[in-house]
């Protein structure tokens, strides 16, 4: 996943370039699901997946938990994330949000779209969401 | 009448029915992602202690009988 929202990239291009000092991430950061509907953009955040079974909308899971060390300009998750209890739904992308008490949405991605069965349990294997700058 | 739920085959025994799974996304070369499925006690059988958890709580049952244990478990 190499899309950054817009608000980060250039909250990233100042700290970077010592224009401005990066305004911090609040952890741990989290992953919501998108359904089909809004497409997520770097300035527009998709349709994200409503409550319902065991998935919690405005919250997701922990991705924090999941990461690696970055290296080389991206890192990835070395466990898995897991959903459970799942709505019937069809997942077709991941956002990635900050924990501050106005969460603050700083990456997306399409992923392969899958069809979910009530009840399923929903995981992201480790080492299947990579988040790259190079 | 409730919505009819999608069926998928289990990576582990190749049935392919509407029973509640684990559902997988695995990283692939290419940096897409490949979705695989196993019933949660297939999964079990192969070391996976979550799906052993829940399987062992659920007393066992399978199909709609684990999905009801799965959704009335979480609220």
């Amino acid at each position: 996943m190499s899309n950054l929202v817009a608000v980060e990239a250039t909250n990233m291009l100042n700290a970077s370039l010592a224009k401005a000092s990066y305004t911090a991430t609040t952890s741990p950061v989290m992953i919501r699901l998108m359904v089909s509907g809004t497409t997520s953009t770097a300035s527009t955040a998709g349709s994200e997946l409503t409550t319902g079974g065991g998935y919690t909308a405005g919250t997701g899971q922990s991705l924090t938990a999941a990461l690696g060390t970055a290296s080389g300009g991206s890192i990835t998750t070395t466990s898995a994330v897991v959903f459970s209890n799942m709505p019937a739904c069809t997942i077709v992308g991941i956002e990635v949000w900050d924990s501050n008490a106005t969460p603050v949405r700083k990456w997306f991605g399409s992923i392969t779209s899958t069809v979910v069965a009530a009840g399923n349990t929903l995981q992201f294997n480790s080492g299947s969401i990579t988040l790259s700058l190079s | 009448m409730s919505e009819p739920h999608p069926m998928s085959e289990c990576r582990i025994c190749h049935q392919v029915d509407d029973h509640p799974k684990k559902q997988m996304a695995n990283g692939t070369p290419s940096g897409a992602i490949e979705w695989t499925f196993r019933h949660h006690d297939c999964c079990a059988s192969v070391g996976c202690n979550d799906c052993a958890d829940l399987v062992s709580a659920a007393g066992g049952v399978k199909g709609d009988d684990l999905r009801n244990h799965i959704q009335k478990a979480s609220v």
